[in-house]
C-alpha cells in the first residue's frame, strides 16, 4: 500500500496529481481526512484511469444516491469512486474514451466555487453558534462545586476548543475559495469576458 | 454572469444544449449531439452540463419529458420560451458575423 500525506486547496491540482499517480500504475483506494494533511492511499493497478472530482453539493447522507452522481456515471460512462471530505471522485478507464474536466467553462467553474464558498461560510457560522452556546455553559459551570457542574465544565471546555478548531478550518477553507474565485474572475476578464 | 441575463449572450454550453434539445434527448445524447455538431470542438464537462440543464429547467427554457422516467435516463425537450431564446441568439450572432465580415471585407479591398 502506498501512502502519501498531502493537502490540496484546488480541485484541478488534486485531479492532475491523481492522474499522474494513475500514470505510475497507482489507483486511488481511500483518502483519510486529517486536520493538517489528508492521507491518500493507493494500490497497484494495471488499468490507467482519468480522475475527475467535484464538490459535493448534496446532503452528505444522501450523496451516494444523489441524482448528480447518477447523471455523471450514466452520461460519461464512468465510475463513482467515493465521497471524501466533501468532494466526489469519479474515474474512467483511459481506453473507454474521453472524460472531459467537470467544468468546461469559466462561468460554471466560478459558480461551483461560489457555492462552496457559501457552504464554508455557513459551516463557520454554525461553529460560531456552537462556541457561543457552549461558552455560556462554560461560564455558568465555571465556579460550580457540584459534580454535574464539573462535568459540564469539562464538556463545555472540550466543545469550545473543538468549535474553535472547526471554525478556524472553515474560515480558512472559505478564504481559499475566495482566492480561487478571484483568480478565476481574473482569468475570465483576461479572456475578454465570456 | 451572462447565463442569468434574460436578454444577454448565451454561453456556448447553453446555446448548444438548447440546440440539441429540439428533439427529446438525455445527458449522453446531448453530449454526443454537441460533439457531432461542433466537429468535436465543444466537449461539455459533467458539472457544466448538469448545471446548464438545471438552470434551463428553472428558467423553463427546457423541460423534463416525463416525470415517470424511473430507472430510465431522464430526457429533456426545449420549450417555446427556449426556442425564442435560440431565435434571438441566432439574430445576435448573425449581426456579429455580418459586421465582422463587412469590416474584414473592406480591409481586403484596400
Amino acid at each position: 500500500m502506498n501512502e502519501y500525506k498531502k493537502r490540496f486547496h484546488d480541485l484541478e491540482k488534486e485531479e492532475s496529481w491523481l492522474n499522474e499517480m494513475s500514470e505510475k500504475g497507482l489507483a486511488l483506494k481511500e483518502i483519510k481526512w486529517g486536520i493538517f494533511k489528508d492521507t491518500y492511499r493507493f494500490e497497484q493497478c494495471d488499468k490507467k484511469y482519468v480522475y475527475r472530482e467535484d464538490y459535493n453539493m448534496e446532503d452528505a447522507l444522501e450523496a451516494i444516491t444523489s441524482p448528480y452522481i447518477k447523471f455523471v456515471t450514466e452520461t460519461y460512462n464512468c465510475e463513482f469512486v467515493f465521497i471524501s471530505a466533501g468532494k466526489i471522485y469519479f474515474r474512467k478507464e483511459v481506453e473507454k474514451g474521453d472524460f472531459p474536466p467537470v467544468y468546461t467553462d469559466l462561468d460554471s467553474r466560478i459558480k461551483a466555487e461560489k457555492k462552496q464558498f457559501g457552504k464554508m461560510v455557513g459551516w463557520a457560522c454554525g461553529a460560531f453558534v456552537i462556541i457561543n452556546s457552549c461558552g455560556l455553559n462554560f461560564y455558568n459551570t465555571f465556579n460550580s462545586d457540584t459534580v454535574f457542574g464539573r462535568i459540564g465544565f469539562i464538556f463545555s471546555t472540550i466543545a469550545i476548543v473543538c468549535g474553535i478548531i472547526c471554525m478556524v478550518m472553515f474560515i480558512s477553507a472559505a478564504l481559499q475559495r475566495h482566492r480561487k474565485i478571484k483568480e478565476l474572475n481574473k482569468a475570465r476578464d483576461e479572456n475578454g469576458g465570456e | 454572469m451572462p447565463e442569468s441575463f434574460d436578454r444577454g449572450a448565451l454561453t456556448e454550453a447553453v446555446y448548444y444544449v438548447l440546440l440539441s434539445l429540439f428533439e427529446p434527448n438525455h445527458g449522453y445524447g446531448i453530449m454526443q449531439k454537441i460533439d457531432e455538431m461542433s466537429g468535436g470542438r465543444v466537449k461539455l464537462g459533467a458539472g457544466t452540463l448538469y448545471g446548464a440543464l438545471n438552470t434551463l429547467c428553472t428558467k423553463k427554457w427546457i423541460k423534463p419529458l416525463s416525470e415517470f422516467s424511473g430507472g430510465r435516463k431522464k430526457e429533456y425537450i426545449i420549450t417555446d420560451l427556449g426556442k425564442q431564446a435560440v431565435f434571438d441568439e441566432i439574430e445576435r450572432l448573425k449581426e456579429l458575423a455580418e459586421n465582422g465580415e463587412k469590416i474584414v471585407a473592406n480591409l481586403k479591398e484596400d
